[in-house]
C-alpha cells in the first residue's frame, strides 16, 4: 500500500524524511561531549526562587553547578522537540523550565539523547535526570529511580484507515506491531502471540510504516498517536478501546533521596497550583488537565 | 550479568543469526558488485569510467546509515516499498560494494604490467589474461584489504537496526528497555561482535597465509 492523495503523502514523505533525519542527529550527538545537542535556556525569575531546605548529594551538586541537565529525545512532539526555529519546547520542556524554578536551580541544560541512551547517561553522570515521559514499571525500578508519575498516557491500537477488524490486543495475534525503541510497549506487544514486534527510532517511523502498510498496527499513546498522525498526515485511526494506562515520570540515578523528595514536591506543587493543568493545555488542548488525572493515581493519594 | 544473558539467550541467537545472515548476503553481493564496478572503471570505456566514478563517488561518499534510511523510509514515497531485511541487504551491498570496487582496482593495478604484457605475447585475449594471469594476482594483493572490508562490514550490520531488522544491536536495545539494563547489553554484544570478528580475523590470516605460498 503507497500513499495516495497529493497533499497528505508530500507531507508524510516529508515527515518521514524529518524524522530519519533526527535519527541521523541522535546517532551522532546522543552523548553530552563535544558535538552533541546541547541547549541552555535561563527563565527569568529562576534566580528569584531560592532553596528551601539543604540539600545533599545529586542536589547539593546540581544547585552548587547552577544547571540542571536533562536529558530528552527532542524527537518526539508535543513532548519534546525542535520547532521552526529550533528550540527545544514541549509539555517536558515546560515542566523542566518549572521544575527548575521551583528546585531553586538557576539554568537548565537540555541534552539530547534516546531511550538507548539515556539510563547508561544517568548511570555515568553525563545528566542528572531524564524527562522524556518514561513508563514506571517494577523491573525499570531495578535500576533507577522515578518521580511521582507527571503524566499518564491511554496506550491505544492505531491501525491503518478503514480497518475495522482489529479491536483489541486479541486480534493482533500473529500480526506485526510497530512500536518505538525503548517504550514500554515494546514489551506489552512481545507479550502478544504470535505477533512479529517491529521497533523504530521514534513514533513517526513507526506510524508511518503502519500507513505504508508494513506493519498492521501501532501500539503507543493514543495523544501521541492522534497529534502525529494528524500533524504529518499519517493514513491511521485509533481502534475503539484503549488498552492500558501508563504512568510517566522522570528518572534519575538509584539512592538520591534529597533529589526525589525535591522532585516529587515540586510536582505536587505543580499539580496543586494549577501549572501542570496550563502546560497539559498548551500542549494537549484545552480539554485536556493531566492535573486531574494524575491526581486519581495511587500513587498520588 | 549472567542472569541478563540466561534471559536474552533466545532473541540473542536470532540476533547472531540474523547479523551473520546480513553480513555475509551483503559481502557476497557487494563483492560482486564491487568487482563489476572496477572493470567497468579500468575499462577505458568513457561511459562505464563515468559510471563507476560517479557510483564510488555517491556510495563511499556518503553514510550507509542515511543510505539504509533512505531505502526503507524514501523508497515507498517512488512507490518502491521493500521489507526491512532486503531495504538493509541492498544498502549494505551498495554501501560495501563501492569499497571493494576499490580493493580490487588496486589489486588489479599492482599486478606487474608485464605479466599482461606476457599473456598477450602468447596469444590470450584479453579476457583469458584478465581471468587466468590478472585475477589471480589481484586477488592476492586485495586479500588483506578485502578481509578489512569484510570483518567492518559484519560491524556496520548494526545499522540495520534503525529500520526494525531485529538484529544483535537491536536485540541490546530491546532487553535494555525492558530491563533499564543497557550497559550491561552494550557489554553483551560487544563480546559477541568481537567474537564474530575474531573468528573472520583468523580467516583472514589463514588465507592470507595459502595465498603467500607460491604457485
Amino acid at each position: 500500500m503507497h500513499c495516495t492523495g497529493e497533499p497528505a503523502s508530500t507531507r508524510s514523505w516529508l515527515s518521514a524524511a524529518l524524522a530519519a533525519a533526527t535519527i541521523v542527529a541522535a546517532a551522532c550527538g546522543g552523548g553530552a561531549g563535544p558535538g552533541a545537542s546541547v541547549a541552555t535556556t535561563a527563565p527569568a525569575g529562576a534566580a528569584s526562587a531560592a532553596p528551601t531546605e539543604t540539600a545533599t548529594g545529586l542536589l547539593a551538586q546540581v544547585k552548587s553547578r547552577g544547571v540542571l541537565r536533562v536529558a530528552n529525545p527532542q524527537t518526539s512532539p508535543p513532548y519534546s522537540f525542535r520547532d521552526e526555529k529550533n528550540e527545544v519546547v514541549g509539555f517536558d520542556v515546560d515542566l523542566a523550565n518549572d521544575l527548575i524554578k521551583r528546585l531553586g536551580i538557576p539554568r537548565l541544560e537540555f541534552i539530547q539523547g534516546t531511550f538507548a541512551t539515556f539510563i547508561p547517561g544517568l548511570q555515568s553522570d553525563k545528566w542528572d535526570v531524564v524527562i522524556a515521559g518514561q513508563a514506571i514499571t517494577e523491573e525499570r525500578k531495578l535500576q533507577v529511580d522515578f518521580s511521582l508519575p507527571y503524566r499518564v498516557s491511554t496506550t491505544t491500537i492505531f491501525v491503518p484507515q478503514g480497518n475495522t477488524s482489529i479491536k483489541s490486543l486479541d486480534d493482533l495475534k500473529g500480526k506485526r506491531i510497530a512500536v518505538p525503541a525503548g517504550a514500554s510497549d515494546v514489551k506489552t506487544a512481545e507479550a502478544v502471540p504470535n505477533a512479529e514486534v517491529k521497533t523504530y527510532e521514534n513514533a513517526t517511523l513507526a506510524l508511518t510504516d503502519v500507513g505504508l502498510g508494513r506493519a498492521d498496527a501501532y501500539l503507543g499513546s493514543r495523544f501521541v498517536g492522534l497529534y502525529l498522525a494528524q500533524k504529518n498526515g499519517i493514513k491511521v485511526q485509533p481502534a475503539p478501546t484503549a488498552i492500558g494506562l501508563e504512568e510517566n515520570a522522570i528518572s534519575f540515578k538509584k539512592g538520591e533521596t534529597s533529589l526525589q523528595t525535591a522532585i516529587d514536591k515540586a510536582i505536587r506543587a505543580m499539580a496543586a497550583d494549577g501549572t501542570l493543568t496550563t502546560i497539559s493545555k498548551r500542549w494537549f488542548g484545552q480539554s485536556e488537565d493531566m492535573a486531574s488525572e494524575v491526581k486519581k493515581l495511587k500513587v498520588w493519594q | 550479568m549472567w542472569d541478563l544473558f540466561v534471559r536474552a539467550l533466545p532473541l540473542l541467537a536470532e540476533g547472531i543469526v540474523v547479523t551473520i545472515f546480513l553480513g555475509t548476503t551483503s559481502f557476497a553481493l557487494g563483492s560482486a558488485i564491487g568487482l563489476l564496478v572496477a572493470l567497468a572503471r579500468l575499462s577505458g570505456i568513457a561511459p562505464l569510467t563515468a559510471f563507476a566514478v560517479a557510483y564510488l563517488s555517491i556510495f563511499r561518499g556518503t553514510p550507509m546509515l542515511v543510505q539504509i534510511l533512505l531505502i526503507y523510509f524514501g523508497l515507498p514515497q517512488l512507490g518502491i516499498s521493500l521489507d526491512p531485511i532486503p531495504s538493509a541487504i541492498i544498502a549494505l551491498s551498495l554501501g560495501v560494494a563501492s569499497y571493494q570496487s576499490e580493493n580490487f582496482r588496486s589489486g588489479i593495478l599492482g599486478v606487474e604490467k608485464g605479466q599482461r604484457e606476457a599473456a598477450f605475447s602468447i596469444g590470450m585475449t584479453s579476457w583469458q589474461a584478465l581471468r587466468r594471469i590478472i585475477f589471480p594476482q589481484a586477488l592476492r594483493i586485495a586479500t588483506p584489504t578485502i578481509g578489512n572490508r569484510f570483518i567492518a562490514l559484519m560491524k556496520d550490520t548494526s545499522l540495520a537496526s534503525v529500520v526494525t531488522v531485529v538484529e544483535l544491536t537491536r536485540v541490546a536495545e530491546r532487553i535494555g528497555s525492558a530491563t533499564f539494563r543497557y550497559l550491561e547489553m552494550f557489554v553483551i554484544i560487544a563480546a559477541i561482535y568481537w567474537g564474530i570478528s575474531t573468528v573472520l580475523s583468523i580467516g583472514q590470516e589463514t588465507l592470507e597465509r595459502r595465498m603467500a605460498r607460491a604457485f
